[in-house]
């Protein structure tokens, strides 16, 4: 029998594991309720999005950013679960300890694929994955009021988007990654084109479209990484070759194996350009980066609310954390030389995405295009290779995607409870809703960055890493005053939108589809407790962002830190078992070398 | 050894925090109206606790208090480190600041509370909150703390502008239209304003590698290097936060916001001029003397920005009929005279500056209350039937002050005198000759705008009364609230106006004292001048029809240019927003109908071509399936043996 404290130890090593397990368990038992009690459907579902939500928050308190192993390393994956899926794997002596650890002992000279499901957060995924568990709250809540009818399919899909997402975020495998991407197209498309607006099924189509053909772009790139491994550490005399699928030996072997020169360098100079353009065409698709945005744009004035609140707050982020995960670690070679067309299109793209947004009348759009502007920011931020500004990058990436997550929660309400917000709607859209109105509010004031809340912190801190640039680059002066100019764009945009919520002059009744403006002043369906309470923990982490930045730099930084080690910007030193490992596999591509000279 | 300023340190901004927080729950849970009283004894605890500080800090041998950590914001390694710490400190300056902008809070809250209908309850929260960000502002001196309290107040000003709706829900109301537009301009140009703060406060961070305000301004040895290395670094971050406090003191050319802030309410106006976002504007020049000594451009511009503000905002504030507009042009007008001063940088003139923020701070918030009490009751009364004690007390209020605010004896003439003083660095130019100029003309129109106000408020009539205090069918005969303790609060201000500050200065010896007494020759010159104005003012105002025609239509035209506000909006709506607009409407264009078409239009091709590729499969050719067969398995084999060696 386990004592309490072995129980809460065993729970906090597999938090992750538990909040993929915890959706999927939610989806079968929706499933199975579907018959037998079906209005207890969203009941469940709340239920397990409250305990994926806890276990999030758990996880978040259970990572130690300075937590060392044995030797004094800092282990920047924690919480991990490390399973083999192929039989009788090669060791190599790259392994991490923890695969070691869990790998049948004596090695073979078979080249078995080394598959395996690991799954564990750093500093940059852990985020992410709040930010999903935190807006599913809303998408949930967006399901139930009124006299809609439950659809059990609905909820079903939607926690499984939810398991895909985080997935995504979490997983340490290629395979694990590849499954996951291209799970969150199907299930988007199935959620839209089923129970999406008018033109949902175009708007699916084309969404489809776009994220998929992103998802094999970077699966491309994935197996590009994988055969580029397996050449790299292979050694001419035909002894051992590591086809591995484990991301952290990929990023973590590849730039070392590229440095350290002879035929590894050549073939990775070869092979790195396709891999490189795979990769950013694809995470750009998926951020969405202009000029690829439409898809967004596109669908999601068509999607449900719960849909639209998980699309554009986390569905957007993959892309972001696809940048920081691989594109930044993986080419430090090649990124210097063309970060400077990346990042005038990023921000060249925001200030065009901001003026557009200024020209749309419709409130998702504009929604949606902000957060084009906004995401080609933190993109831009992310890529100017230095610690402020990716740590920047990352914090208002989860920052905006908690805003619009929340901004298209409430347009949402709205939208159901006016039965539709057109183009053209001078309706004074809050009359007599003021918790709709407060809500709408903060949020509209934190995604323009008012001090105090997530826009401010992660946008200034953004900005200085724009500024400061790659020591390479210099400066980046240009692209901070066109960037701030973007910013202030969406900000007149943010302040039209606020006339357009809470102005009431433009009134003219018979206009509305609603019935007339006293109708609507008198009806009154106002925020529910149960929505307030479903957007508390966001709006809570919104002001703690903004607040206290530090205690999310603080556990951010060291994964961060890592990342950009290969740029010179960070001082962090090599931990003394990589630097072995390191030491190791240089010796080992060295061999080619000398043996290639004597020929 | 603990700081014994410490705990008044944290008290001032926090009170005001308390307060906020108090209201809110209190409105929340109880009334769901929150009351003003906990912003008045909030406002009055930070006075307390500000003139406290200004003892305590003047009694120091260094002449400071603090540092006080609070708490650490963000901090990043690397090779460019990054530290951001909200640390309070207290210099005089912003002691004397503080207490200045606390105790017009506390007369304007009370003037608020006369009021008493639901809007203005609503507003205390976040007059609070834009008071808790203005003492920051004062404290703190980190520079991206500064930026973050810096928008905070503007933030707390854009929902102090913004009424809330009335309860009854009144929603057909045109005048919600017209406030909207009104807002969003005044925000827009504050928006506008903050990019260049923001800029600066970046490129200081790249130029010096920190953002601590203390290390940046106190080390001069690390000034010099950094001008060395790079001279025009120091004369874009020196114009960029000009160009920030330009835009909240109502500078030309971004004065247009004025007319926008007086018309839509008064005294949520009156605590964003006299206490809140000007004051912690101009802080912020003082605060970065050090950075414009090396600059002379900057220093050059920023006088000739005031000087011309100086006379622009007097000549409009001179032609307007909407008495709380023409206080407010008045006020960028005197702020102007302070941007001339700091731009000629002697040490004469810092002072002077000073000694006229505090001095004109106080003393218009007394006009500002004044006004309003002379407003509401107008509203309320025939003209005939106005003459009370309450207003009679407050016109004579009002008089004092715009005697004492226009006889040159606070500060103007110390201002004129330190413009005057030979400036080496500049002996080459004209521009300090220009600059006096208009500063000199400048004061005679000031004085003809206040004093013409004075006129306005006398013969306003009942409906003008109403439009101009923001109030919506007032039923006449209505008794209004008594004016007593508005009225006591108004002559507080003036006393502070006009003898606790020229004492503070002389007690805690704040710089050169001469400049507080000027000679008798010249004192009596000023008040003869005035004395001029104020007849002139009564003839072309009071009276305009006793003058002979020629005359009246000889100087129409400057009223009417003035009125105009010399077309500031027209302007920037020609050279900026409609361009934008256009831009914008552009890029929507090619958004949808070009780029939305071209990319989405061939992504979606590409299944139709698949499925024309897979057609010869369904049409049963045999042969197109066994080589797509055969080509895969060619493949895999391929990659199978490759594994193998």
């Amino acid at each position: 029998m386990l004592s309490a404290d072995e129980y809460w130890s065993l729970v906090a090593d597999n938090i992750v594991l538990l909040l993929l397990l915890v959706p999927l368990l939610g989806v079968v038992v929706v499933a199975c309720l579907s018959s037998i009690a079906q209005g207890a459907v969203h009941q469940v579902a709340v239920a397990n999005t409250l305990m994926t939500f806890a276990l999030s928050a758990a996880m978040m308190a259970n990572y130690e950013p300075t937590r060392t192993d044995s030797s004094g390393d800092p282990v920047l994956y924690q919480m991990t679960t490390d399973v083999a899926w192929s039989v009788r794997p090669v060791e190599s002596p790259g392994m991490h300890k923890t695969e070691t650890a869990t790998r049948p002992a004596g090695g073979s000279d078979r080249r078995v694929p080394d598959i395996r499901f690991a799954v564990g957060v750093d500093g940059i995924s852990l985020w992410f994955v709040l930010l999903t568990a935190t807006l599913m709250l809303p998408a949930v809540a967006s399901l139930s009021g009124g006299n809609r009818q439950v659809v059990w399919g609905q909820y079903a899909l939607l926690l499984l988007l939810e398991t895909a997402l985080i997935g995504t975020f979490v997983v340490l495998d290629v395979i694990g990654l590849c499954i996951c991407l291209s799970a969150v197209p199907l299930l988007l498309f199935f959620l839209i084109g089923h129970w999406g607006g008018y033109g949902r099924r175009a708007a699916a189509y084309r969404l489809f479209l776009f994220q998929q053909a992103a998802a094999l772009l970077v699966m491309l790139g994935l197996i590009a990484l994988v055969v580029s491994h397996a050449w790299m550490t292979r050694v001419p005399s035909g002894s051992t070759a590591e086809l591995t699928f484990s991301i952290r030996e990929l990023v973590g072997d590849i730039p070392t194996l590229a440095a350290g020169g002879g035929l590894a360098r050549q073939y990775w100079s070869n092979a790195s350009p396709l891999a490189f353009t795979v990769f950013l065409i694809g995470f750009a698709m998926l951020v969405p980066l202009f000029p690829l945005h439409g898809w967004l744009t596109g669908a999601l004035d068509q999607t449900p609310t719960a849909v639209a609140v998980l699309l554009i707050g986390a569905g957007t982020k993959i892309g972001c954390y696809g940048f920081a995960r691989f594109l930044v670690p993986l080419f430090p070679g090649l990124l210097p030389s063309a970060v400077g067309l990346i990042l005038l299109a990023c921000v060249g793209g925001a200030l065009y995405a901001a003026l557009v947004a200024l020209a749309q009348r419709d409130v998702l759009r504009t929604t949606a295009l902000a957060c084009v502007a906004h995401q080609g920011l933190c993109v831009a931020a992310l890529l100017s290779l230095n610690l402020v500004g990716a740590c920047g990058g990352l914090l208002h990436a989860v920052g905006q995607g908690l805003c619009f997550g929340v901004l298209a929660f409430l347009v949402g309400a709205l939208e159901r409870r006016r039965g539709s917000i057109t183009p053209h709607d001078t309706v004074p859209l809050l009359l007599g809703r003021w918790r709709l109105g407060v809500c709408l509010l903060f949020v509209v004031l934190a995604a323009a960055g008012v001090p105090g809340l997530s826009g401010f912190a992660g946008g200034t801190l953004m900005f200085l890493g724009i500024l400061r640039g790659h020591p390479a680059l210099g400066p980046g002066l240009g692209l901070m005053f066109w960037g701030l100019l973007a910013v202030t764009v969406l900000g007149w945009v943010f302040l039209l939108l606020i006339r357009r919520c809470f102005a009431a002059s433009s009134w003219e009744p018979g206009e509305s589809s609603s019935g007339s403006l006293d109708e609507w002043s008198r009806s009154a369906d106002d925020l529910t407790s149960g929505e307030i309470g479903a957007l508390l923990p966001a709006l809570l982490l919104i002001v703690w962002i903004g607040i206290c930045p530090d205690f999310f730099l603080e556990r951010m930084e060291p994964s961060v830190s890592r990342t950009l080690t290969a740029y010179g910007t960070t001082l962090v030193e090599e931990p003394q078992e990589d630097a072995e490992r390191n030491a190791s596999l240089r010796e080992r591509v060295s061999v080619p070398n000398s043996t290639e000279a004597a020929r | 050894m603990a700081d014994p300023a410490a705990p008044l340190i944290i008290l001032i901004p926090g009170v005001h925090l308390l307060t906020v927080l108090l209201s809110l729950t209190w409105a929340l849970l109880s009334t769901r109206k929150p009351s003003l009283w906990p912003s008045i004894a909030g406002c009055g605890v930070a006075a307390t606790a500000a003139i406290g500080l200004l003892f305590q800090v003047s009694t120091s041998p260094d002449g400071s208090a603090g540092p006080v950590r609070l708490f650490d914001w963000a901090s990043l390694g690397g090779v460019f480190p990054l530290a951001v710490s909200i640390e309070l400190q207290a210099g005089r300056l912003s002691c004397l600041l503080l207490s200045v902008v606390n105790l017009v809070a506390v007369g304007v809250t009370m003037q608020a509370a006369a009021r008493a209908d639901s809007r203005s309850a609503w507003r205390a929260p976040v007059a609070s909150l834009q008071l808790f960000a203005t003492n920051m502002l004062l404290l703190v001196s980190n520079f991206l703390a500064i930026l973050l309290f810096w928008q905070l107040a503007a933030v707390a000003g854009f929902l102090l502008l913004r009424s809330p709706p009335d309860a009854s829900g009144n929603a057909t109301d045109t005048a919600d239209s017209n406030q909207s537009t009104a807002i969003n301009r005044v925000v827009l140009t504050w928006m506008v304003a903050d990019v260049p703060l923001a800029m600066g406060v970046f490129l200081i961070w790249l130029a010096f590698g920190s953002l601590d305000g203390a290390a940046v301004m106190g080390d001069g040895d690390r000034l010099a290097e950094v001008l060395q290395r790079n001279p025009a670094l120091i004369t874009v971050i020196c114009f960029c936060l000009l160009a920030a406090a330009v835009g909240r003191c109502a500078q030309f050319p971004l004065l247009g916001w004025l007319e926008d802030s007086a018309r839509l309410s008064h005294w949520p106006n009156a605590l964003l001029q006299t206490a809140t976002l000007m004051p912690g504007a101009v802080y912020l020049l003082f605060f970065a003397q050090p950075l414009f000594v090396f600059s002379l451009d900057a220093c050059l511009l920023t006088s000739l920005l005031g000087a011309i503000t100086a006379l622009l905002a007097a000549w409009i504030a001179a032609s307007q009929n909407h008495a709380p507009a023409a206080l407010s042009y008045s006020t960028a007008s005197h702020l102007g005279l302070i941007f001339a001063a700091l731009g000629s940088g002697t040490s004469l003139a810092l002072d002077a500056a000073a000694f006229h923020l505090a001095a004109h701070s106080l003393i218009k918030a007394a006009l500002f209350v004044t006004s309003a009490i002379l407003l509401r009751r107008a509203a309320r009364t025939e003209t005939s039937s106005r003459s009370t004690p309450d207003t009679r007390l407050a016109y004579t209020i009002f008089f004092a002050g715009a005697l004492l605010l226009c006889c040159g004896l606070l500060g103007q003439n110390a201002i004129l005198m330190s413009l005057r003083e030979p400036q080496q660095r500049v002996e080459a130019t004209v521009l300090p000759t220009i600059v006096d100029w208009l500063c000199t003309i400048s004061i005679g129109v000031q004085a003809m705008a206040v004093f013409r106000t004075l006129f306005l408020l006398l013969s306003v009539r009942a409906a003008e009364a109403a439009a101009a205090e923001g109030a919506k069918d007032v039923p006449r005969g209505d008794a209004a609230s008594p004016a007593a303790p508005e009225n006591v609060a108004a002559a507080l201000l003036l006393v502070g106006g006009a003898v606790a500050v020229p004492w503070a200065f002389y007690q805690f010896r704040f710089g050169n004292l001469d400049f507080l007494l000027p000679e008798t020759e010249t004192a009596g010159l000023n008040l003869g001048v005035v004395l001029l104005v104020v007849v002139c003012t009564q003839m072309f105002y009071a009276r305009p029809r006793q003058l002979p025609i020629g005359l009246r239509g000889a100087v129409e035209p400057f009223g009417r240019l003035g009125r105009d506000l010399f077309h500031l909006d027209e302007i920037f709506s020609l050279a900026v927003a409609g361009p934008v607009r256009a831009i914008a409407q552009v890029c929507r264009f090619a958004d949808q109908y070009v780029l939305g078409r071209l990319v989405g239009g061939f992504p979606g091709r590409i299944p139709q071509l698949v499925a024309l590729a897979a057609k010869p499969m369904q049409n049963e050719a045999v042969q197109f399936y066994v080589l797509s067969l055969l080509i895969a398995t060619t493949s895999l084999l391929a990659v199978l043996l490759w594994f193998q060696g």
